[in-house]
């Protein structure tokens, strides 16, 4: 029967590559346009180095971006320009001369896009904005930042990016990957929480990528998306680290506004449900339930809260990376300028003479279109 | 794969310089075929004067770069269903005309279905089914399919090897596919 089937394969399948010469020829020119162009991308590339080479250790926050960088930095996609001032922060503004302060991990890095493209260089209105921000943060690292620049922060608008895909589960993590992290600790249980940073030393932590990977992104959802016992810690640590900044914010005269970035997955409900089956029962996971617990939260403690979701969409990211592309960017400067010139229009009905007195907690963002 | 790479300065670049150069060929052609003296600087220069735009202002061949990655995924998404059709109707069907190698029968009411199993040393606990072949992970597709076919005696489906390069070929990300494990930093 094997020859049989063999003598039979032969005959088929040389018949079948007859029928199907012609599909192979007109593939031909689509296969040498694509091979081509990836070959002379090598040409034009500029030398680029990863995100790990552009970031240094330090002993407060575990790392940041190196002062004065002029590089490209390599990404799933291709390489981006990076340009850092004497502080290691993106962008032509400096801290003392801004109208508004971003805060935030890799998005409000501007991780993907040139500095020109980034939304801190894209704001019309005149809106002069710095962003804090480095690829990895979480939310405890952006809060021990917020307390280090409060002496400058009065009478600026502070807009906190809550990235949703990682940063409330990490806030619970002694470590990103290789690099040790400051992070949140109940205290026996008693459901305040206080900050750890002893650990935070320039040695590797022992991360183990094969055998790590996995578990973290599933944790992670399981933390953020679903009702667990997990994710109640989470939220819990979360409104602990809200509460401390709004402190900070209302210390320093600066008002806080909270926006949550929703993962590229969070906006398609096709590639949501792909994602949840993908980690487990997409019935067990919620992705309103973020923006929902982060709304609660910001109302307890009197501060605006935008959903991210509501102003981006899926083809405002980088499909194969999951940041902002340009698009991304262009949507997010705009919604910071709406915010901006609300903030000065409420404090000019509240109080003409006073500094910016803040946005209501459930005012709603007009885009100015 | 037969789509382009995602959109960004350099892939637009390199697309702008294949565009010149393609042109430049067929301007030459074009020449040599009139008689026009010295074809080939001519269509150099042309050639050249072709790609600058994209050279110098990638984002104009944005337009040109998504019109042809559309109509590559297009035809990536066509030719793959024919394909598949193809290799199942003729090469499939006729293999199958050979028969079965699965002896199904009703068990007799004394006699047992179960497949006994090998006991596998200590040190296999960790991969507890048997790999007698263990290859190397950069070997690619190719040489597990032959081995794999030759030792488990379906030799014929070598013969499908020429299809499933092609469906290979003409595999392509679809616009709304999420990359399966994002190892981004956020």
């Amino acid at each position: 029967m094997k020859t049989a089937r063999a003598i039979l394969a032969i005959i088929s399948s040389l018949l079948g590559l007859l029928i199907v010469l012609p599909i192979a020829a007109v593939a031909v020119p689509f296969w040498a346009v694509a091979f081509l162009v990836r070959r002379c991308s090598n040409l034009f590339a500029p030398p680029s180095k990863t995100w790990e080479s552009i970031i240094g250790f330090d002993k407060h926050v575990g790392w940041k971006p190196n002062p004065n960088l002029d590089v490209y930095c390599s990404f799933a996609v291709g390489a981006f320009r990076v340009k850092t001032d004497s502080h290691g922060w993106r962008g032509q503004e400096d801290l003392t001369g801004c109208q508004a302060l971003v805060l935030g991990d890799s998005f409000a890095f501007g991780f993907g896009v040139d500095d020109e493209n980034a939304f801190f260089s894209l704001t019309n209105s005149g809106l002069h904005v710095k962003a804090i921000g480095s690829p990895g943060y979480n939310m405890v690292q952006e809060v021990i930042w917020l307390d280090k620049v409060s002496t400058q922060l009065s009478g600026k608008l502070v807009v906190w990016f809550i990235c949703l895909g990682n940063d409330l589960y990490d806030n619970l993590q002694p470590n990103m990957q290789n690099y040790r992290t400051p992070f949140v600790r109940e205290i026996n249980g008693t459901g305040t929480w206080e900050i750890v940073t002893t650990h935070v030393r320039p040695e590797t932590w022992h991360y183990n990528v094969e055998r790590d990977f996995q578990k973290t992104r599933d944790a992670r959802s399981l933390g953020t998306f679903s009702r667990t016992f997990l994710s109640e810690r989470v939220y819990s640590a979360c409104e602990f680290l809200i509460e401390k900044a709004t402190h900070i914010c209302r210390q320093a005269g600066a008002p806080l506004v909270i926006v949550s970035i929703p993962s590229m997955s969070q906006l398609d409900a096709d590639a949501w449900n792909h994602w949840a089956s993908r980690i487990g029962d997409p019935k067990l996971f919620d992705r309103d339930l973020p923006d929902q617990k982060l709304q609660a939260i910001c109302k307890k403690f009197e501060v605006m809260f935008v959903p991210g979701s509501k102003y981006l969409s899926y083809t405002d990211y980088i499909l194969e990376d999951g940041h902002w592309n340009e698009k991304g960017h262009k949507r997010i400067a705009k919604l910071l300028s709406s915010l901006y010139q609300q903030s000065v229009l409420n404090s000019a009905r509240t109080d003409p003479a006073s500094h910016m007195t803040g946005l209501k907690p459930d005012q709603a963002v007009d885009l100015f279109h | 794969m037969i789509t382009l790479p995602p959109s960004d300065p350099v892939c637009l670049r390199s697309f702008s310089v294949l565009i010149g150069a393609f042109g430049a060929l067929l301007i030459v052609a074009f020449l040599f075929l009139s008689g026009t003296d010295s074809p080939l600087s001519l269509g150099a220069a042309l050639g050249f004067v072709l790609s600058l735009p994209g050279l110098l202002w990638p984002k104009v061949m944005s337009w040109p770069y998504r019109a042809w990655n559309k109509l590559a995924l297009e035809f990536a998404r066509w030719s793959g269903l024919l394909l598949m059709v193809i290799s199942f109707y003729i090469v499939l069907v006729a293999v199958g005309r050979t028969g079965s190698y699965l002896k199904l029968h009703q068990p007799d009411s004394d006699e047992s279905s179960w497949v006994p199993r090998q006991t596998l040393a200590p040190k296999a606990y960790q991969a507890q089914y048997p790999n007698t072949a263990r290859l190397p992970l950069e070997t690619g597709f190719v040489f597990p399919f032959v081995s794999w076919a030759v030792r488990s005696g379906n030799f014929w489906a070598c013969f499908l090897f020429p299809f499933i390069w092609l469906f290979s070929a003409l595999d392509s990300p679809r616009e709304h596919d999420l990359p399966s494990d994002i190892y981004t930093l956020f």
